[in-house]
Order: structure tokens, then C-alpha cells, then sequence
């Protein structure tokens, strides 16, 4: 039904394009017109492997790049007479992230056999839930922005269609040079979430957004890594351009995009090239495309499945998959051996978006602070434990600044983190208290990792790196510089007689260098008015 | 000691009465001297002596386990471990599975020994066992043996097989390896033999049924005494009635099916054969139970039980009107309504009944069968095990070749078929059509119990052992339509049936019938095919002549 559908898109689109041929012809303006009077629509599929100690039928490990072919079980490589055992974590793992997409979730879902014939799909066919998923219906609200403009933001809702398990394939390499193809089933059978999303989507940068939240909301979860860097969630984008009052146009499906930029960069590329075809009169055919991230452009892949029946008969070797709210397990069923829908979906992690939302409106916080904030795992914690009545935005600034300089100096995963909590409050209140200058945090910090056992005021205390709060001591340093620097003091007088714009330079410059000869023990602005005091009287 | 029945066996070898590692010898023995009966496709001689010998020990220390040393053989569609196993087809015949089917492991664990790997038409699809590479499998009953002839006529064998001796011999009485199999690798030999194949003469054999004749052979023969077969439209009842031997399909989810190489998964059962009841349910005892490895299997606890003398007074024996088909002979016929007698006489209520979907069960079977053939064949693809031929152009030829080579006309055609049926303008067409079907020919069977009817009564196969040179004529999809019958509607419904040898024909061959029985409700079943077994002290066949 599908293809007759397609079929009868491609024919309406042809004679759309022989319309607007026709139009060009007649109007000199229609070029700019339709620059502007593109609609582009985009849907995403994506292939979220589920983070669980063994595959999704099978007792291998799921761990990710182990040598070739050693997490390979009998039922993985399809040895004859094996069936698959469902892992029940991953259903539950499914449950929770359709809870956390605002889904309806399936008191009953099935398995079907999805066929192909592929080198690396050793059973010919892979199992995955076509006909009866887990859940449906799902609303993902997210924030779209751009990394380059942060004052260009705003929120969407895209709606989930469907997410379905199913079983991941193994991977093909192909040698070339010696004709030759060869196989790793480590990946094959590992679970697969495939979320589903409506065509709700109008550019690679409102899609990527949307990804991006996503990854952040399965990583909440730990129902899945995220980290597409390992193929651990691939998207496939599904692109058409229309006009306005026009129905959909002829769609093309980038596969296999593996990074938000990617996602971002192939969506824009294949709505310009289909923009382009189709002003020059060309026609879009449903293919497959892959992105080429390195030249930027997508290309079409020889493509097979246009006609491809997949035959999809229902899996013989697994009940359906039944779960229950608390309310309805069956008498005498233990209730330990099923799945309780509302039990798995208690203590879920609020949605990043509810995240940035609380954190803009409560404490002013910037967009861009907000999305640094709960990017990083454990950030947004470390911020509400310590908040308390302390100043949001100087808490942020530390945290962003001073915190994620060391700990992503040092490669270290904030959730691992040694340093006590209360440690880190105590470095915060010394830096509002201009106890330490800003010259000195990072390298206190760097201390509190060495020996997480020390507060700061010891580690402050012990190397030394609190302000000087001597005020007599502070003063003669001042005078000293002055009388190493007169041509500063020259033209600080100079500014003087001028204009009062330029008069902080010299300042600075007199503050900075006494800062350097103090080993940054002290607090600038006290230098500054120390010096205005000084030079005053000159 | 061959003739002892496998309860007689466990019991001598238990009381230390017969040695596990003779009784493993004379099994050899005999196997050597039923070898043109072609049931097995890999013997394990070397591997069921050393079993026996652990056996023999554990008799020594009087600790014994309960089928120690009892010798038994598994169709070749059970995964065994360092065993080939072949499925009777090209495709598998390189294979050799690194692990243990979950029924094989029962057995062996439980002490019994692996005598070989039964023959069986391939993977399973037909009801003759003539469509194996390996050649065709023969009846033993009315079996005129060449190594009898040749001993009579002061011939000896010495250590040689008795095929390679005589095989211009064989050839001569129309005997060839492979008469029913089109695969293209078997199509030149067989048509070297074509003449002698359709000029025959009084040379003929009777046909053992399938397409676990293998395993049916086996024991009718004495070289074990229980096998295991698998049951997907009758394929243990089949050739359990026409070998005289007792066949039993339990219920569908009581024996793990990890390990059975899929023919329809929905409907495949591994089956068992043995000479009695007894036997049957001491075997089903060990074998039953819920198994982590497949999900189809119950998981409420099983308990093994014996089986005791019952009353048939308080039993209501149902006889299926639809049953009385146009193809039934008049032996069975007779047989049929003979036992039936012998129920009312000792009491129970024969009353008949009607299942009137079961008209449609061999074509909704066809199309379930073939969808899923369609798909359980997909994996042999030449590349992580199996066959692979030496097209290497692209794994689209790989795949294309291989396949082709690989399996015979017959599964190809099933695989052609259910391919078609699946295609997504078919699916509803065919496919769910067929499964609405075998709701209602399920549905059938249930109606019936709630009524109050216990057990069906019905023939197992349409007549007894039919000719080769006769079974040959027709297709295996011809033959398989008049065959399952009987048998088929059964597996649509996953309830337990069994096939009961009641007296021998005119023609001195083994006529049978079959008790069909309620889901879960094995034990019942059986209680009252013993009760039958009683009655009518089938003879069993008895080749000791031969040793």
C-alpha cells in the first residue's frame, strides 16, 4: 500500500514540477519566490542499543569493542536449533524510556521476524516488534538552539510515533583490494530501542536539537550510553521539501548519521540539494542516501530495499510480552516474575527540558549556562546541592569556569568525582568572601583532587594561596610598584588631564603587576582602590 | 536381551542383571545386520560403547542413574555435540553443532547411550523418509533382508558392510539411494537409475512413514530401544504406526524444542518412540519439563508419574465422524471400530463427535508450513555454517548458490512458497487466514473435551505400510496431503496424541491407531493407550533371526 502511495506522490510531484517550470518561464521573480517558499519536512528514526549486560536474546556480553567475534553466543551466530530468551532487562529498559517519552505503553507487545538477506544478519531475519510495539504515542518537549547564537532559542514539542525492541546486526567490512568480506557479530543481536518520530521536524538544526535532548534524556535514564561516537544511537533522517498548501513531496532517508552535527549538517545538506533538483526541474526519487561528513554532501546508496519485501511473519519462539500495572497483576501470579509497568516508571529523572525550564526561571540563569548545566552529568546536582541562598549566577560561573576546567582537564566523570561536596561549597563561599583571588581557584582545586581528604581552607592555608588581608602589607607592595613602574604613574597623570575614559589602564596594569609579585594572594579590587588612594595624592 | 522391552531393560540393568556394555554390543550387533534398512544417518557406535562402559561402571558402584546404559537413537534434526548432524539434507551435511539439543542432554545425563543419527526425509518435510540424501528409509516388517538371503545362501559378510558388498545386488531388486530427492547434486545418479527404479519386480519394500521413519526403524528393529523423533503434522505417529511401534507427541510446550532443528516452530513437538506405553511415558518422565532455553516451554512443575492400571468404566471415548474419510482402507476401518468395541465392552461411553474443521487442516497447515519454512530457512546462507558453495562473486551469488545446491526441490518449493505467502499483499490474503483457521480447527478439539469426551479414537494413517514403488508415484506434497490426515489437526491444537500398533493385517503388516488426548494431560493419554496395549497384544516384530 505503501509503494502504490509513493508512487502516486512521485507522479503529483513530477507534475508539480512541470507547473512550476511552466511559471518560470512566465514570472522573473519566481526564482527568489521559491527560495523562500520552501517547506522542508523531517522525520527521524532512531537506533537506540540499549544499555544492558547481554544482548537482547542471548547471554553475550554487549560490551563495546571487544575482539572480533568473541561476544558471539550460539543463537547469535544463528547455529541451527537455537531460540531466542528474551532479556528481560531490556523490556524494562523500554518501559522506562517510553515513560520517559511520554508514551502509551502496550500491556501486550509482540515480536515478528523482519526478513533479509544480509551477510552480517546470520538468521536472515531480524527480530523486532513491527506490528504490536511496546508503546506508541509519545511527546518529547526540547529546546531548539544553536551553539553559535545563543540568543536565537525556543521550545518545540515532536511527537514519538512508536518505539519498538529489536535486535541490532552484526557489522560488514569490506575488502576491496582483495575481494573479500568479513564479518563481526559482536553487535549482533545487542537490543535496540528504534524511536520513531513523527515528520515534526523542519530543519538539521531543529532535528539535531531534538537528538540532542534525546541522547540527554536516555543517558538520565541509563537506558542507553548515547554515545554515538560508538554506534551506540544512530539516526536515520527522513527528508522531503514541499510548498506551502502542497502535498508532501517525494522523500529520501539518510541512513546511519552518528553524530549531532552530522544529523544537523546532512539534513540541511539534502533539503538544499532537494530544493536545488527540483528548481532545475529534476524530479526526487525515494532512495536511501548516506552522509559523507567529511565532503558534507549525501550520497545515494545502491539501493535495494526500494523494492524489498521484508515479509514479516510473527516470531513463533516468544509469547508476547505482557506487563502489568500494579493494579492488574492476575491472582496468583508472583509478581516478582512480571513487569509492573508503574513500578519501572517511579523515580524516573525529570526531562532535561523540565531541568533548563526550572533553572531559567528560578534563578536567571542563561540559556546557554542552563544547557551546560544539565549536559553534564552530574552538574546540575553539584548546583542544587550547593545553591542554597548563594548567588546562582556567580555558582555557575564557578562551576562552569573554575569546576569543568579542572575536572575536564583531568578527564574526570563528575559523578566519580572524590571531592566532597561540602568542599566545593567551601571553595565557592572563600571565592564570594574574596578569600582567593580568581588567579588561585583552579589551582586549589587541582589540590582538593590531589587530596579530596583536605578542605580548601587547609590546602589555602598550607600552600599559601589565601589573599593577604594586611592591609599595610598590601600597601607597601602597591608603593613598591609604583616606584619600579613611574612611567605607568606618567601616564595614568596623563589620562588624568584628558579624559576619564582611559584612566582604569594604568590602574590595571599597576594592579596586575603587583598582583603577579604578591603570587596572586590578594583581591584586585582592594589593589585598585589602594592604588586610587596612592596616586591621588601624587 | 533385544527383544526386552525398555522398562525390562532399565530394570535388569538396575538390578545388574544384564551388563550395560553387552547390551550396547548386541545393539551394534544388530544394527550391523539391519543396516540396508538405511535408518541411520551417522552411527555412533564408538561414542554409545564408551557410554556404555561409564554406564557399566556406575552399575559397579551400584549407582546407578535411571536410563543407564539403555541404547537410543535421535533423528538427525537434533543438535548433538561433536556430532554431525545433517537434517538429511546437503546443506547441513558438514555440520557439526557445538552443543547438546536440550532432549539429547536429558538423555545422556540420564545415562542412556547413543547408539546414531536417524534418518528422515529432509529437515523433516515429508511422510515417507525417501527424501533424504542419504537415501530412503525401510520398513522392516515383511522385509525380505539381502544378509539374510546372502547367509542362507552360505555367504559371508566378514567385516564388511553389507551395501558395499552387494550393492549390484541391492540394485538389481530396486533398491537406490535416492528415488524421491530432486536435488540437483542426487538428479545425475538418480537418473542412472531410473530404469531400475520404475522396473522393479516383486523386489519391492514398504515405506517406514516419516519423516522420523528413522527413529521408527530403529526400534521396530531392536537396535534401541527408544528414539526420538519430532512431531510437526504426525511425523512420530506417522511412522510409528506403519513400523508397528508405539510413537507418542506430547503436548506442545512439555519437551524443549532448543536444539531441535525448526521445521514449523509453532507446531513442532520432539516425539518419542518406543515398543510400549510403559516405555514411552519412563522416557517422557525424563524428557519433560520446563527449559530456560525455550520460551515455549510450560513452567508450572512437572512431575513424573507412572502409569497404573485404570478402570475404562468412567471414560468417555470419542469417535471423530469426520474421520471416516474416502481415503481410510477397510483394515483400519475394521480396526478402528474393533478397538472402539473393545472400549464399550469394558465399559467407557463411545459416543461420536464431530470436528468439522478439520477438512481444512492440511491446506492451513500448507500455508503455515511454508511461511515458516520460508523463514526458518533463511538462515542457511552458506556463510557461518552449513554448505557454501564456490560461487564467490558477490554474497548475493554466495547466498543463491549455495541455497540452490543446498536443499532439494522439496524445501525449495516451501521456501518458494511461503515467500509468497508473506508478501505483504498476501499476508492477510494467506497467512492470517490460516491462522484464524487453525484457531477454529484448535477450537474443535476443546469443544469436544468440554463435553465431556476424555479421549478421541481416530486412525493414525489412512491404510497400513504402502509400497515404495506405489508411495513413489505421487510428489511429496501430494503424498503429504493424504497422509497427515489424521494426524495434522492435532499439532494445529498442540494437544498429545499417540500412535498404538493394535494387530497386524491380511498381509502381515502392522496396523494402528491413534489416542488423542487433552493439553497437559500426557499422563491420562497414555494410561489408556496402555489400557489399550493391553488388550491387544500387538506382536511385536522380532528379527533375532537375524543375529
Amino acid at each position: 500500500m505503501v509503494s502504490i502511495h509513493q508512487i502516486s506522490l512521485r507522479r503529483l510531484c513530477r507534475l508539480f514540477a512541470l507547473v512550476f517550470r511552466h511559471n518560470r518561464h512566465c514570472s522573473n521573480s519566481s526564482k527568489n519566490r521559491s527560495a523562500q517558499t520552501w517547506r522542508s519536512v523531517v522525520g527521524l528514526e532512531i537506533h537506540a542499543q540499549i544499555q544492558s549486560e547481554s544482548k537482547l536474546f542471548s547471554g553475550a556480553s554487549t560490551k563495546y569493542a571487544g575482539s572480533t567475534n568473541t561476544q558471539v553466543s550460539i543463537f547469535d551466530a544463528a547455529i541451527p536449533g537455537t531460540l531466542p530468551v528474551l532479556n528481560r532487562r531490556c523490556i524494562e529498559a523500554g518501559v522506562r524510556t517510553a515513560g520517559a517519552l511520554g508514551c502509551k505503553i502496550s500491556q501486550v507487545s509482540k515480536f515478528d521476524r523482519k526478513h533479509y538477506f544480509y551477510a552480517d544478519l546470520p538468521t536472515g531475519y531480524q527480530i523486532t516488534q513491527q506490528r504490536h510495539p511496546l508503546a506508541r504515542d509519545g511527546k518529547v518537549k526540547y529546546l531548539v538552539y544553536n551553539t553559535d547564537n545563543w540568543n536565537k532559542y525556543n521550545w518545540k514539542t515532536a511527537s514519538i510515533i512508536q518505539l519498538q525492541i529489536e535486535q541490532d546486526s552484526g557489522k560488514s567490512l569490506h575488502d576491496a583490494d582483495r575481494n573479500r568480506s568479513l564479518i563481526d557479530l559482536n553487535r549482533a543481536g545487542v537490543g535496540l530501542m528504534e524511536i520513531v518520530t513523527a515528520p515534526d521536524f523542519t530543519d538539521g538544526e531543529d532535528a539535531s536539537s531534538f537528538v540532542r535532548e534525546l541522547v540527554l534524556i536516555l543517558r538520565r535514564l541509563e537506558t542507553c550510553s548515547g554515545k554515538m561516537e560508538e554506534g551506540a544511537l544512530r539516526v536515520d533522517a527522513n527528508i522531503s521539501v514541499h510548498r506551502p498548501g502542497e502535498p508532501l513531496g517525494v522523500r529520501t532517508e539518510i541512513k546511519n548519521l552518528n553524530s549531532i552535527r552530522s544529523v544537523g549538517r546532512a539534513i540541511d545538506y539534502e533539503i538544499k540539494r532537494q530544493i536545488a533538483e527540483l528548481e532545475s526541474g529534476r524530479e526526487i526519487v525515494n532512495e536511501t542516501r548516506s552522509f559523507d561528513a567529511q565532503s558534507g554532501q549525501t550520497i545515494a546508496m545502491r539501493d535495494k530495499e526500494k523494492l524489498q519485501d521484508y515479509r514479516f511473519m510473527p516470531e513463533p519462539n516468544l509469547l508476547p510480552v505482557f506487563l502489568y500495572d500494579s493494579k492488574s497483576v492476575p491472582m496468583g501470579v508472583d509478581r516478582a516474575s512480571v513487569i509492573v509497568i508503574d513500578n519501572l516508571l517511579q523515580g524516573l529523572p525529570p526531562a532535561p527540558s523540565e531541568s533548563y525550564e526550572r533553572i531559567h526561571k528560578d534563578h536567571k540563569i542563561s540559556i546557554r549556562n542552563c544547557v551546560i548545566l544539565v549536559n553534564e552529568d552530574g552538574l546540575l546536582k553539584m548546583f542544587d546541592d550547593i545553591i542554597e541562598k548563594r548567588d546562582a549566577k556567580a555558582l555557575t560561573n564557578f562551576l562552569i569556569t573554575d569546576f569543568l576546567g579542572v575536572t575536564h582537564a583531568r578527564n574526570i566523570n563528575l559523578l566519580q568525582s572524590p571531592v566532597p561536596l561540602r568542599h566545593i561549597a567551601d571553595l565557592f563561599d572563600m571565592k564570594t568572601d574574596r578569600c582567593i583571588s580568581n588567579d588561585n581557584i583552579s589551582q586549589v582545586l587541582e589540590l582538593m583532587f590531589d587530596f579530596p581528604d583536605k578542605t580548601p581552607a587547609e590546602i589555602v592555608k598550607e600552600k599559601q594561596l589565601d589573599n593577604i588581608q594586611d592591609t599595610e602589607v598590601l600597601r607597601a607592595e602597591c608603593e613598591k610598584t609604583l616606584l619600579k613602574h613611574p612611567d605607568v604613574v606618567q601616564r595614568w597623570k596623563v589620562s588624568q588631564q584628558k579624559e576619564k575614559k582611559g584612566r582604569q589602564d594604568p590602574v590595571i596594569k599597576l594592579v596586575n603587576t603587583t598582583m603577579t609579585a604578591l603570587k596572586n594572594r590578594a583581591d584586585p579590587l582592594v589593589l585598585i582602590s589602594i592604588f586610587e588612594k596612592l596616586l591621588s595624592k601624587k | 536381551m533385544l527383544s526386552l522391552t525398555l522398562k525390562e531393560v532399565v530394570h535388569q540393568i538396575q538390578q545388574g542383571k544384564i551388563c550395560a556394555k553387552e547390551l550396547c554390543e548386541k545393539c551394534i550387533a544388530r544394527a550391523a545386520r539391519v543396516k540396508e534398512l538405511n535408518a541411520f544417518t551417522t552411527e555412533t557406535h564408538t561414542i554409545a560403547k564408551n557410554q556404555a562402559s561409564a554406564s557399566a561402571e556406575r552399575q559397579a558402584t551400584l549407582a546407578t542413574l535411571p536410563l543407564d546404559g539403555v541404547p537410543v537413537a535421535v533423528k538427525d534434526n537434533f543438535c548433538t555435540k561433536g556430532i554431525r548432524t545433517t537434517c538429511a539434507s546437503r546443506m547441513l551435511e558438514n555440520f557439526v553443532p557445538p552443543y547438546n539439543a536440550t532432549m539429547v542432554e536429558k538423555l545422556l545425563s540420564n545415562g542412556a547411550c547413543l547408539v546414531g543419527k536417524t534418518n528422515l526425509d529432509e529437515f523433516g518435510m515429508g511422510c515417507g523418509s525417501i527424501d533424504s540424501i542419504y537415501g530412503p528409509v525401510r520398513n522392516p516388517w515383511k522385509y525380505h533382508f539381502i544378509s539374510q538371503s546372502l547367509t542362507e545362501a552360505g555367504l559371508q559378510f566378514g567385516g564388511k558392510e553389507p551395501h558395499a558388498m552387494t550393492y549390484s545386488q541391492l540394485k538389481a531388486r530396486g533398491i537406490h539411494m535416492s528415488a524421491q530427492s530432486r536435488s540437483k547434486v542426487l538428479r545425475q545418479t538418480r537418473e542412472t537409475e531410473t530404469m531400475t527404479a520404475d522396473g522393479h519386480c516383486g523386489d519391492d519394500w514398504y515405506i517406514a512413514g516419516g519423516s522420523s521413519g528413522g527413529s521408527a526403524v530403529a526400534v521396530a528393529s531392536g537396535v534401541c530401544f527408544g528414539a526420538l523423533g519430532s512431531d510437526t503434522g504426525g511425523s512420530v505417529r506417522n511412522p510409528a504406526s506403519y513400523c508397528g511401534v508405539v510413537g507418542f507427541k506430547p503436548t506442545y510446550g512439555r519437551l524443549s524444542r532448543h536444539g531441535l532443528i525448526p521445521l514449523v516452530n509453532s507446531l513442532d513437538v520432539p516425539g518419542i518412540f518406543t515398543k510400549t506405553v510403559d516405555d514411552a511415558a519412563i522416557l517422557f518422565n525424563h524428557l519433560a519439563g520446563h527449559d530456560v532455553n525455550d520460551s515455549t516451554t510450560v513452567t508450572d512443575p512437572f512431575h513424573q508419574q507412572d502409569l497404573s492400571d485404570i478402570s475404562i468404566k468412567d471414560l468417555c471415548i470419542g469417535i471423530p465422524k469426520e474421520y471416516h474419510s474416502p481415503g481410510l482402507s477397510e483394515e483400519i476401518l475394521n480396526a478402528w471400530k474393533w478397538a472402539a468395541d473393545l472400549f464399550e465392552k469394558a465399559g467407557a461411553k463411545v459416543v461420536p463427535v464431530s470436528l468439522p474443521h478439520t477438512q481444512y487442516s492440511i491446506v492451513c497447515y500448507s500455508v503455515l508450513c511454508c511461511c515458516e519454512v520460508s523463514s526458518n530457512m533463511a538462515r542457511y546462507d552458506g556463510i557461518e555454517f552449513g554448505y557454501r558453495a564456490e560461487n564467490n562473486e558477490s554474497t548475493e551469488e554466495l547466498n543463491a548458490a549455495s541455497r540452490h545446491y543446498g536443499f532439494n526441490d522439496v524445501v525449495q518449493g516451501r521456501i518458494f512458497a511461503g515467500n509468497y505467502f508473506l508478501l505483504r499483499q498476501n499476508y492477510e490474503k494467506y497467512f492470517m487466514k490460516a491462522q484464524r483457521v487453525r484457531r477454529l480447527i484448535s477450537e474443535d478439539f476443546h469443544k469436544v473435551y468440554s463435553k465431556k469426551v476424555d479421549i478421541l479414537l481416530t486412525p493414525t494413517t489412512p491404510t497400513e505400510a504402502p509400497l515404495y514403488s506405489w508411495f513413489s508415484e505421487q510428489d511429496n506434497r501430494t503424498r503429504t496431503a493424504e497422509q497427515d490426515v489424521y494426524t495434522q489437526p492435532v499439532n494445529m491444537a498442540g494437544i498429545p496424541a499417540v500412535n498404538v500398533p493394535v494387530r497386524l493385517s491380511k498381509a502381515g503388516l502392522p496396523v494402528s491407531l491413534q489416542l488423542i488426548g487433552q493439553s497437559f494431560k500426557d499422563h491420562d493419554l497414555l494410561t489408556v493407550a496402555r489400557w489399550l496395549e493391553q488388550q491387544v497384544q500387538f506382536p511385536r516384530l522380532d528379527l533375532s533371526y537375524l543375529d
